[in-house]
Order: C-alpha cells, then structure tokens, then sequence
C-alpha cells in the first residue's frame, strides 16, 4: 500500500437534511429536489464515474435515504462502502435524549443492514459533530471508526472523551476504541481544491460546523492520544 | 462531497483532474473502513 492514500467519501443525504434538520425549517418543495436531484441524478452521475475509473468509495448514507430509494441505494451498496449517516440526519446535539440518539442510530443500522447484510463499520455525524453521548453510543453498538473529527490533517487517530469546562484547563481525556478518521470541510471539496495547472491559488484553511447547545460543558469531541 | 454538487458535470470534471494528480502522485484510493483498520493496528 503507497504511503498517500486518498478516501473519497460522499454524504448520500438526499432529501434527510431538509425534513429534518433545523426543525424542518427548511423542509420545502425546493430544498427537497436538491435531495431529489442527488439521489436521482447525482448519485448516478458519481457511480458512472467512479466505475469509469475503478475507484472504490464510502458513502455516508441515512436510513432514511436508504428507505427512501431503495433501488439507488442498492447500486451504491453493490459497488462501495456504504457507512452510517444517521436514520434521520439529526445532528447530535439535537436529540432530545440519550435515548432518542440511540434510537436513530439502531434504526439506521437496521437500513444499512437490511441493504448490506451486515452492520456498517463507520459513522459520520450529520454535523460532524458528537453530542456527549454519541461516542459512548458508537462504541456500545459496535461500530469500528468514526469520520467526523477535525484533530489532525489526514492521519487517523483516536476518539477520546476529553473534557471541557469553561473556567477549567482543557482535558484531552482517555482515549477510546474507535479510531477517528479526520475530515477537512470544504478544504477537501473540488470546490477549493485547485489542478496543478490552475492559476487560482491553493485552497487553505478549513471549516467545520458548530453545535447549537449552550452548556457550560462541551460534548465531548476528538482528539488525538 | 455531496451528490446533489459533486453529481453536476462541472464538478465531476474537476473532481476527475484531482484523481488523474493525485494517480500521478502515486496515491492509491481506498475505502475509509480499509484504511481505520489499517489505522486501528497502528495507532
């Protein structure tokens, strides 16, 4: 295996986002065939292409994406990874309880598993961010790598439960058995990324999503051990 | 990258020109489960 290996990863959200994050402010007719148009052109699109380049993939793709189209869904799954997303593209932060996190994260499981045949070994949060339950929950329901973290330009690392209090010194915590494979926002998107022949410069920096809590104490997030 | 952007001709053009480079850089491409694993083993 060379040194540099890169991993193209798709978030295969379809119409999720729309119903159900911002508590369905956003759930309109148009917003939805932005989803429509990923599951029923995009995804096509990005399948011809990688297979024209025999390229493997790991696609991120909600339960109720799955549920919703079967038969693309299934294409992907023939071809490509096809890891944990959510049930319902809920991020973290915004479950009413331990409970109902876990609840969606069983219910997307069971999607991948009934596509599949086996449970998915990796988890993206659809924020890439953990509330202070979701790396206890990863690891209780057995999965094996989460890529939501941001510790670490592109090598792999450890989740810790690390802990944050306002008026205290950072803890990085102990580390976990799960190994985080790190994500770079839109810095890793065609969008910033420049050709060697292009005269735009370099991309740089990154971006990550923020939580919408508003806690003393922090969710734990990753980092490295 | 996200189905509904990266699924549009003009992107898959320059998402093409990233994996000729990076081809030619002699990277190879993986799923993520294969290289945790690799990782899981080493770190």
């Amino acid at each position: 295996m060379p040194a540099d290996t890169v991993c193209l990863t798709f978030d295969f959200d379809a119409v999720s986002p729309w119903i159900h994050m911002d508590d369905g402010g956003r759930n309109t007719p148009t917003n939805r065939s932005r989803g429509l148009y990923g599951a029923e052109v995009g995804v096509p699109n990005v399948l011809a292409f990688l297979a024209e380049r025999d390229l493997p993939a790991t696609w991120f793709t909600p339960g109720h994406t799955i549920d919703s189209f079967p038969e693309v869904a299934a294409r992907v799954a023939d071809a490509h990874e096809v890891a944990h997303h959510g049930w319902s593209h809920t991020p973290p932060g915004d479950y009413e309880s331990r409970a109902a996190e876990r609840a969606d994260i069983e219910r997307g499981i069971a999607s991948i598993a009934d596509l599949t045949g086996s449970p998915p070994a990796g988890y993206r949060s659809p924020s890439w961010d953990y509330s202070e339950h979701t790396v206890d929950l990863l690891l209780e329901l057995g999965f094996d790598y989460s890529s939501s973290g941001m510790a670490r330009e592109f090598e792999p690392y450890r989740v810790c439960r690390d802990e944050a209090l306002v008026d205290e010194p950072y803890d990085p915590g102990e580390t976990v058995d799960l190994v985080e494979v790190p994500v770079r926002g839109r810095a890793t998107t065609t969008r910033r990324w420049r050709s060697p022949d292009s005269a735009a410069t370099p991309a740089s920096g990154s971006s990550s999503t923020t939580g919408r809590r508003s806690s003393t104490t922090r969710p734990p997030t990753a980092c490295s051990s | 990258m996200h189905p509904q952007v990266i699924g549009r001709e003009d992107r898959l053009a320059k998402l093409g020109k990233f994996v000729d480079h990076a081809r030619e850089a002699g990277a190879a491409f993986a799923e993520v489960r294969e290289v945790a694993a690799r990782a899981g083993d080493a770190i």
